[in-house]
């Protein structure tokens, strides 16, 4: 049975790799995902050796390391949830299987992957780390074995348990929308560390403090077991033991009850009259359903929120809290213009509009009856952009004007990043309708992209910028002389011609995109659909 | 059906009109694959016609290139007399479409969907309104009006994407496997509502594969294989008083296997 379940996951995890659409972006991501795992848990089970010797930082290092580790099990797999075969108890359900030779299958593909071997190889440091002798070096090896019985018992166990929940869609747009969260929450994280431990008192205290409770949890008592006197060890260890057998216990149980309950999907109504949403102005005829339509989407796909999101917010987040992190002080004024970058990024996340409504664009050929219309779909789809991106890009602008006191900058930086952002969306318009590409419908919300396509989409959304900054070039003769004088009126001037300047070259080039998209929409369509 | 055009001009006139679609040598490639390779084929006006043939004998590519969704390498398409991919604007104003294989807008509500569509095609908001509310009624999804798309089943998303094709009230329906997957309760809505459809002077072109049921509601049928047009007439006249599905068979040519070669073990104890 073991032997069949190894060859499976072997099996699972060639076919993943074998061609086919977004093989190379799997390829890629395994590589990458091989590397940079297999690099983080050499550096753990590195400063755990170096750490020796260093009082108790040492074990407070591995309870650490421990509780993340088991912590991480848990998470992960809820977040990519039906990107491993294994992971679901449904997806083997019609195999003739006991309740244990479930577990033994899906234990086992726990346990053949990067994650288990990057574990080992990270708990590991735990014996140079504490052992101080054949007994308590006996004790971490034993502790590490545990640790990683512990760490997939407990991960299936609340994937199984969750599993009906991740299957629904409401669950795996929730699975999304999460991913998302905790990535852009890293972008905070990040920074917020870094001025913690530049403002001082942290360090081995904070380390202290936050490992003393975290001694006391389970992955936490394992960690500590080789530094405690050996029976206080052995009971530590029983201890772990006992909470590995509850967990296959538990996880037994819920694969049990996945198996046996039925499916339920949700059904939440929607109490909309109309099809935009309340409060948001919306032109009649094609433009406005459009645009009604992008805005519904946007809240209720969580690819596009993502999409929104990380395409305005990551810029400003990296540009803005980047120096203030690493300054630690009050950024300088001029810190005011990194609101720029989000109106030279965020209209981009518009650049592949009809690969992200995938094969549902042919409602908008079909529906096409007048020579205009194709000039409506592009001019509604960048009012629904506009209308999330520019009061955000004004609270942007204001909110680093009050972090950094740079209030004479204001007006120069929002008509300049008004500007970016209107020959932007003509630029996203015009890459929509020449270079659009398949967005497979994975749970992933970072997994866009095409085989080979998100390459060529990034280098054609990085040469869109670059013609936004080359076009808006002229209104540096505003911007300079503003910089050099200090005076208000140059700033004013810029917010005045700014917008207009940027929303005639867009719609210029908004033009000349409608013009293919009247023409080609059959051939955009074909290359949706090939592809997906 | 395989009529051919008279040297006359009048008469010339006179049939195309009372033709509602015509293909001419409609030809797609894809690659190494020839989808379809000349499909000649006249609908008549006010017909329920079938379109039948096995998987992958090009039903799917013939109609999207009628629908002007899949550009034709080579031939012609007129709908209601306009040609389709010189005037595209023009012919989807008389068509409605429902694809197979293509999503909808499913992060709408069957009631969204339906205003969004409307709106598309500029149609004012209480006609919209109103001819929303009676087709979701007549097609039963009055209840799950206010649900996602996405949310549907099979059967519903057909129902609603047929709603969609009827809302802007076309001359010509182009519907791609609309019965597959669809219970046979809304399979008879379905029906219901394309007989009242054709008994007021519609056009009902659709591809099945289901020979019953294009055999009880079809006028005219045309069987595809391969990319081309095998047979195409009345139903009555081309099933000469046998089952549809036996002249189907013969003319696409898969050898019905009696079942004796092989399998021997099948079934035994």
């Amino acid at each position: 049975m073991i032997g069949t379940a190894f060859r499976l996951r072997l099996a699972l995890l060639r076919g993943a790799l074998r061609a086919g659409p977004g093989s190379t972006a799997r390829r890629v991501g395994l590589v990458f995902g091989g590397l940079f795992g297999g690099a983080a848990a050499v550096l753990a089970c590195f400063l755990l050796t170096v750490a020796r010797g260093h009082g108790r930082l040492p074990e407070d290092l591995a309870v650490l390391l421990f509780t993340a580790l088991v912590a991480g099990w848990v998470v992960l797999p809820i977040l990519t949830f039906g990107s491993d075969d294994l992971l679901d108890p449904a997806r083997l359900a019609l195999l003739p299987l006991t309740g244990t030779e479930f577990l033994l299958v899906m234990g086992v593909g726990a346990l053949v992957g990067v994650a288990p071997i990057g574990t080992v190889v990270a708990a590991l440091g735990l014996l140079p780390a504490t052992a101080t002798g054949p007994a308590s070096g006996l004790v971490a090896l034993v502790a590490v074995l545990l640790l990683l019985a512990m760490c997939v018992s407990a991960s299936r166990a609340c994937s199984s348990a969750l599993s009906g929940l991740l299957r629904s869609r409401r669950g795996r747009d929730l699975g999304v929308a999460l991913t998302a969260l905790v990535a852009l929450s890293f972008q905070l994280i990040n920074p917020l560390v870094q001025v913690a431990v530049r403002s001082g008192g942290a360090g081995e205290d904070a380390l202290q403090g936050l490992a003393g409770p975290l001694r006391w949890t389970p992955p936490g008592l394992l960690a500590s077991a080789p530094g405690r006197p050996l029976p206080a060890a052995i009971g530590s260890l029983l201890l772990g033991l006992l909470v590995v057998v509850l967990l296959l216990v538990l996880w037994q149980r819920s694969v049990r009850r996945s198996l046996e309950r039925a499916e339920v999907s949700g059904t939440r109504r929607r109490r909309s009259t109309t099809l935009a949403p309340r409060g948001v102005p919306a032109p009649a005829g094609r433009i406005g359903a459009v645009q009604a339509k992008d805005l519904r989407y946007l809240f209720r796909e969580p690819k596009r929120l993502v999409t929104a999101l990380t395409g305005a917010l990551l810029p400003v987040l990296a540009v803005a809290l980047g120096p203030l992190a690493l300054t630690g002080s009050r950024p300088p004024a001029g810190l005011v213009f990194a609101a720029c970058g989000m109106g030279l990024l965020s209209a981009l996340s518009g650049a592949n509009r009809f690969g992200l409504d995938g094969t549902a664009t042919w409602m908008l050929i079909s529906s096409a009856t007048d020579a205009r219309d194709a000039r409506r779909d592009l001019i509604g789809g960048d009012l629904a952009a506009a209308v999330v991106a520019v009061p955000m890009l004004l609270t942007i602008s204001v909110l680093l004007a009050a972090i950094t006191g740079g209030w004479q900058h204001l007006a120069s930086t929002v008509g300049l990043a008004l500007a970016l952002y209107g020959v932007g969306l003509g630029m996203a318009d015009l890459l929509s309708v020449h270079a659009p590409y398949v967005v497979p419908p994975s749970q992933n919300a970072f997994g866009g992209g095409g085989a080979g396509q998100g390459c060529t989409a990034g280098l054609l959304t990085m040469g869109a910028m670059l013609v936004e900054v080359v076009i808006c070039l002229p209104l540096l003769a505003l911007l300079v002389p503003g910089l050099v004088t200090g005076a208000p009126l140059w700033g004013i001037a810029l917010l005045l011609i700014g917008p207009v300047y940027g929303g005639l070259i867009g719609a210029v080039a908004r033009r000349a995109a409608a013009r293919r998209w009247a023409e080609r929409g059959p051939e955009v369509l074909e290359l949706l659909t090939a592809a997906g | 059906m395989e009529q051919q055009v008279g040297p006359d001009q009048p008469e010339v006139d006179a049939y195309e009109h009372s033709m509602a679609v015509q293909l001419r040598g409609l030809v797609k490639r894809f690659g190494s694959v020839q989808a379809v390779s000349g499909v000649d084929l006249d609908v008549r006006r006010g017909c329920f016609f079938g379109l039948v043939g096995p998987n992958g004998a090009g039903k799917t590519t013939t109609l999207a290139m009628v629908t002007g969704l899949l550009r034709p390498d080579a031939g012609a398409a007129r709908v209601d007399g306009i040609d389709v991919w010189a005037r595209p604007l023009l012919a989807r104003e008389r068509m409605g479409v429902l694809p197979e294989g293509l999503r909808l807008f499913e992060r709408l509500s069957g009631r969204e969907l339906l205003h969004f569509t409307g709106r598309l095609r500029g149609m004012p908001t209480d006609e919209v309104d109103e001819r929303a509310g009676e087709l979701l009624a007549v097609l039963g999804l009055d209840s799950a009006g206010d649900q996602l798309v996405v949310d549907y089943s099979t059967g519903m998303r057909k129902k609603v994407a047929l709603a969609a094709a009827l809302l802007h009230n076309p001359a010509v329906l182009f519907l791609d496997e609309p019965f597959e997957a669809v219970d046979p309760v809304s399979a008879r809505t379905i029906r219901a509502v394309l007989r009242a459809f054709t008994g007021r002077g519609g056009t009902v072109v659709f591809s099945s594969h289901v020979m019953d049921l294009v055999e009880r509601i079809c006028d005219d049928v045309a069987v595809m294989a391969g990319g081309r047009v095998l047979a195409a007439g009345g139903v009555d006249e081309l099933r000469a008083g046998r089952p549809l599905e036996e002249v189907f068979v013969e003319l696409v040519g898969g050898g019905v296997t009696s079942g004796d070669r092989g399998l021997d073990w099948l079934g035994t104890p």
